[in-house]
């Protein structure tokens, strides 16, 4: 009777949704930037953003912390 | 999941396999090591009958189910959530309708967050159906000899330059495939920076309603298969035909079967016939074309559409366990041993063409299964003639009195019918 009726008992973290994703496959970085090209304008917008992004990473710093007044004459 | 609208209305659906949540005093605790202290919750599920795999099916199948991945993605995204994998080993059959397995790969999407499972889904759903719609190459035995399905940049190799101008080539074949290569040394975090940059939901959804428009688009376009016509010359009269009809029906009548196969299937038209008594009938037959044509016919509301599950199987070469220590995916009596099992007009082919000796063939059906409906084709009919043809003939075992013989070594035979007058039925019952 309990085999009849327990049939899978399944083990499922996911049931109450933690707050993140828990990406167990390697999504593969060249599938991830191929979503941005299929994604038109969009996407487009997206990939001007990360590489803008990694432009400014790129730059020497000038703050030491993010939050911190620009120096003067920036 | 409860909290959204698509869930429970997919599983009233059929479409998610009937879940509910058990509470923990009810659930099988004690068979499980740590429980309630380590589990978030216990889901108890409607059985599938039978476990199959996609190497297992045919075109239509693997077409559908990438469908039915796809709409349930689209579903998903409109309520902000997300499916973590894009497999077919996530979804199963109840007879011929596709049903969703992977209840604990709808996760919350996180804001920004791209579509992992993308390349997960070419791999193993789009790259092999292209294949065979693009270039008419099997892709089951892709699928069963790599796990992880058809990288890119081998499914480029695969397709010819004049594929490039067909829908989902450019894009999801030779881009990906460079884009990968090119990406491969990448050395920070992809995902984290598509993230800060502002990755957008939107872009998954509409990249999965362009790939359910080639999915959809897709077309298997084999016409004739040596096989598929088979059912339109079956070397019948009608009244012998009717004959089998009866003896089938009438062998299968005295009860009712939890589960069925039905060797060398073909039309299934015999599969039918056992589905009116039978919870599930497996249909297997080894030509693609003939198990695509009966999934189509069941598709289309034919009779019986939840009760014969239509696979492409080679019992010659039935499918390995797979996986690590060949415990990932199982064998078919791994799988379920059925009932009964049907062997019409198959033993010719088993022991001619694939060189089987008749008594291990019946030792394999006698391990299969404690009731058979087996079918004797002699040699003068026309189906065995053509088969011995061009070879020396050196089946000595191939006699009717042998096959009597081997037969009664293992099974005691009920009832035996001529169902022409080459050809002999028998409905038998193994010893032991």
């Amino acid at each position: 009777m309990r085999l009849r009726r327990i049939l899978v008992a399944t083990a499922l973290a996911v049931l109450l949704l933690p707050r993140t994703a828990h990406a167990y496959l390697d999504p593969g970085s060249g599938s991830m930037l191929l979503q941005l090209i299929v994604g038109g304008a969009a996407g487009a917008a997206v990939v001007v953003r990360l590489f803008w992004r990694r432009l400014i990473a790129l730059l020497p710093s000038r703050r030491r912390e993010p939050d911190s007044a620009p120096p003067d004459g920036a | 999941m409860q909290a959204t609208s698509f869930f429970p209305r997919a599983i009233a659906e059929g479409r998610i396999v009937v879940s509910e949540e058990v509470a923990v005093p009810d659930a099988p605790a004690a068979e499980l090591p740590g429980t309630a202290a380590y589990w978030e919750g216990f889901l108890r599920h409607q059985r599938i009958p039978f476990v199959s795999y996609p190497y297992e099916w045919c075109f239509g199948m693997l077409q559908d189910a990438a469908l039915l991945q796809l709409d349930l993605l689209a579903e998903a995204l409109a309520e902000g959530c997300v499916l973590r994998d894009a497999t077919p080993y996530n979804v199963q059959w109840r007879g011929a309708v596709p049903t969703f397995i992977d209840v604990g790969s709808f996760a919350r999407l996180p804001p920004g967050e791209p579509w992992v499972a993308y390349r997960q889904f070419c791999e193993l759903f789009l790259f092999p159906l292209l294949l065979t719609a693009y270039r008419g190459v099997a892709f089951q035995p892709l699928l069963r000899g790599a796990l992880d399905g058809v990288p890119a940049e081998q499914c480029r190799r695969l397709l010819g330059l004049r594929d490039r101008l067909r829908p989902g080539v450019l894009v999801d074949v030779v881009l990906h495939s460079s884009l990968s290569a090119a990406s491969a040394d990448a050395k920070k975090s992809v995902r984290g920076e598509l993230r800060a940059a502002g990755f957008d939901r939107k872009l998954i959804e509409r990249n999965v309603a362009r790939l359910r428009r080639i999915v959809a688009g897709l077309r298997w376009g084999q016409e004739r298969s040596t096989w598929s016509e088979y059912g339109d010359s079956p070397g019948y009269a009608d009244a012998d035909r009717e004959a089998k009809r009866r003896f089938v029906a009438e062998a299968l009548a005295g009860r009712d079967w939890r589960l069925v196969w039905d060797l060398g299937s073909n039309t299934g038209e015999y599969a039918a016939i056992a589905a009116a008594r039978s919870e599930l009938v497996v249909a297997m037959d080894s030509d693609h074309l003939a198990i695509e044509r009966l999934y189509r016919r069941l598709r289309a509301g034919g009779e019986h559409r939840e009760r014969i599950l239509p696979l492409v199987v080679d019992v010659a070469d039935p499918p390995p366990a797979l996986g690590w220590r060949g415990g990932e995916r199982q064998t078919l009596h791994e799988r379920g041993r059925p009932e009964l099992v049907l062997c019409l007009a198959l033993v010719h082919h088993l022991a001619i063409t694939r060189h089987l000796p008749v008594d291990e063939i019946v030792d394999w059906l006698a391990d299969t299964a404690e009731h058979l409906v087996i079918e004797h084709v002699d040699r003068g009919d026309e189906m065995v003639t053509r088969l011995l043809r061009d070879k020396d003939d050196a089946y000595d075992d191939y006699t009717r009195a042998n096959f009597e013989t081997q037969l009664e070594r293992r099974f005691e035979v009920l009832r035996s019918e001529p169902a022409s007058a080459t050809r002999r039925l028998y409905f038998a019952r193994r010893r032991g």
